[in-house]
């Protein structure tokens, strides 16, 4: 038997995380990845981030 | 039999003659128009061939779309709204540099791909890119896709707007090794994403699937999904809940 933690990270109210590359309301690290690689932006940066992925 | 019966028979079968008449001549012209567009069966190339102004009632090709090669737009903005397993049997990518991108992109009216699209001799960059975008009915489809291509351009924006779907599924475990993202799909069933997870590739870590919010409490929901989630975290992949 295998003993893995799963670490959720969980954005505050009105806020999305992010390491630059993915985005989410919740992120589940990867093994080897590592909380500090994430921050928060707000939620309408996200939006305008997703716009202008989709415009590109 | 009188003269009078037989013109009474005769006048009686012309409509069958008539019609049977129509129907070769449309069959005639069917053999004609798709021998020549399908190359007897040879044409292996549609890049942006079903576009705009296709329908059900028009694709209908005479051969299968099995052994394909470049796909890039060939159902762009077409309002074809099924392909069946009639028009073909797997679109099969046969060459390394072939690829579906934009294959579908735009096709607001398609709701299912019967056939998979398989793509495991592709092993460019862009194979799947955008290939879905804004498929906004499409509920389900099947993908073979290549472990060895790590590109992050090989899935990017394939599901974008992609609000139906429902049942998204790959043929082989381990066999994406780039980021997936499907967070504009609320919809996807338990045993959908439990294909997803198991089609991350688990010898490579440090990439990500993204998948929508709704996502969770169904993996949570269901035994199978979480196992596989939690191996696929094991394996170095990073979920994101949009």
């Amino acid at each position: 038997m295998k003993k893995f933690e799963i670490i959720n990270l969980i954005a505050d109210e009105g806020k999305i995380l992010t390491n630059g590359k993915i985005y989410g309301r919740v992120i589940a690290l990867g093994n080897g990845d590592s909380e500090e690689n994430y921050y928060e932006i707000p939620e309408e940066e996200y939006k305008r981030i997703m716009k202008e992925r989709e415009e590109a | 039999m009188t003269i009078a019966d037989k013109l009474t028979q005769i006048a009686a079968n012309t409509p069958l003659i008539y019609d049977k008449g129509i129907e070769d001549g449309k069959d005639e012209e069917y053999n004609a128009f798709w021998d020549s567009f399908q190359q007897n069966g040879t044409r292996e190339n549609y890049r942006y061939t079903f576009g705009e102004g296709w329908t059900d009632a028009t694709f209908k090709p005479k051969y299968k779309l099995n052994r394909l090669n470049y796909m890039q737009g060939a159902f762009r903005n077409s309002s074809i709204t099924k392909i069946t397993r009639d028009a073909s049997d797997a679109m099969t990518l046969k060459a390394a540099a072939s690829m579906f991108q934009e294959c579908f992109y735009l096709c607001s009216q398609l709701t299912e791909i019967e056939p998979t699209l398989d793509a495991r001799a592709a092993t460019g960059g862009y194979v799947f890119y955008q290939a879905f975008y804004n498929c906004t009915n499409l509920k389900k489809v099947t993908l073979r896709t290549n472990a060895a291509v790590t590109n992050e351009y090989y899935l990017r924006g394939a599901f974008q707007n992609c609000s139906s779907l429902e049942e998204l599924y790959f043929t082989d475990s381990d066999s994406v090794s780039c980021a997936l993202d499907v967070r504009y799909s609320p919809l996807l069933t338990a045993r959908s994403l439990e294909s997803i997870l198991s089609a991350l590739n688990k010898n490579v870590s440090g990439k990500t699937l993204t998948l929508n919010a709704a996502s969770r409490d169904v993996i949570n929901n269901d035994a199978g999904a979480s196992y596989i989630y939690a191996v696929a975290l094991q394996a170095g992949w990073t979920i994101a809940f949009a």
